[in-house]
């Protein structure tokens, strides 16, 4: 239980993250990873929920690694 | 007299011979299905037009790796274990492959590993949320099902329409699927939760997937694995701890 409220801890604080880069004046053009992630679940599933927050975060991890966004 | 006697002798030493040799050690040779099903179609509930190209080529790579995953059900008509095809041989230590594996769960939406007795119409089911796995044991999920006059072929077997509806506790939604079963084989089992017809689940249509049988094998003695189930959670524990969740989650999406 606690290692799953940590996990939606980390998804939170991402989220966050995200946010705050895309309502930001200084923000570069370019979309995060998580962002990106996030609409490709919202496109596939229709929403984010707690069975497929997990798979946004491994999919940010995949795109993060290929430096195709941040 | 004595050869009509030795001739007695002879034929019941044949008949037992016969009978424990060959017909008691059968009467225990079960055959046992097993059952191999894959995705044949996958859905999507938005618009890849939302999505930027290398999203585009990422969801056309993963539809295609989806179709290639192929899950197992090894079934006899008291129990059946469902699970994904060794996923380990498919996934291999390149992270792409990781992504396009766990992309894969995500159109069928099926459990890690399901266990039925259909003897006492319960399910042992390991869930995996948020990363974490969950072992969960309740009855038969309640499908309702509505049979169909429509029938069609697959793997040349007749098979038969039926449409049910079950409650998803994990995404707290009413969802529909559409069963084609066939009564030729005697088992009520089908992939994941999905059971409870007269004859083998042979497709159903979900909300992220369609999954078609590919292959029916019978097997002499196949062991039919079990899940362990003295930690599991019951119906109503699973249920709560899933609206708890739930509840933080939709909380904190809500600030």
């Amino acid at each position: 239980m606690k290692k799953v409220l940590s996990f939606i801890a980390v998804f939170l604080f991402c989220a966050s993250i995200s946010t705050n880069a895309s309502t930001s004046n200084n923000s570069p053009v370019t979309e995060t990873c998580f962002s990106i992630a996030r609409n490709w679940v919202i496109q596939t599933e229709g929403e984010i929920n707690i069975d497929n927050v997990g798979f946004v975060l491994q999919l940010t991890e995949y795109l993060n690694s290929k430096g195709i966004c941040r | 007299m004595r050869n009509s006697c030795l001739s007695n002798k002879f034929l019941k030493g044949i008949f037992f011979l016969y009978f424990f040799m060959g017909v008691i050690p059968n009467s225990h040779a079960q055959n046992v299905f097993k059952v191999t099903y894959s995705v044949t179609d996958v859905k999507i509930q938005g618009s890849l037009d939302n999505l930027d190209n290398n999203s585009k080529q990422l969801f056309e790579k993963m539809a295609d790796y989806t179709k290639d995953v192929n899950y197992i059900l090894i079934a006899n008509q008291e129990e059946s274990y469902f699970e994904q095809e060794n996923a380990l041989n498919k996934e291999s230590d390149s992270p792409l492959e990781h992504i396009l594996s766990r992309g894969a769960q995500r159109f069928t939406s099926f459990n890690e590993r399901v266990y039925a007795n259909h003897n006492v119409d319960s399910i042992v089911f390991v869930r995996n949320i948020l990363n974490q796995d969950f072992t969960v044991k309740r009855d038969y999920f309640n499908f309702n099902w509505v049979f169909k006059k429509e029938t069609k072929k697959i793997l040349d077997f007749n098979a038969i329409k039926a449409e049910g509806s079950y409650y998803h506790p994990v995404t707290n939604e009413d969802l529909k699927v559409v069963a084609w079963y066939i009564p030729s084989i005697q088992l009520q089992s089908g992939p994941d939760i999905f059971m409870g017809l007269p004859g083998l689940i042979a497709e159903v249509d979900l909300k992220g997937a369609i999954v078609t049988i590919k292959k029916i094998e019978t097997i002499k003695n196949l062991e039919i694995e079990k899940i362990n189930d003295l930690k599991a959670m019951n119906q109503q524990e699973f249920k709560d701890l899933i609206k708890s969740l739930n509840k933080k989650f939709e909380n904190y999406i809500d600030d």
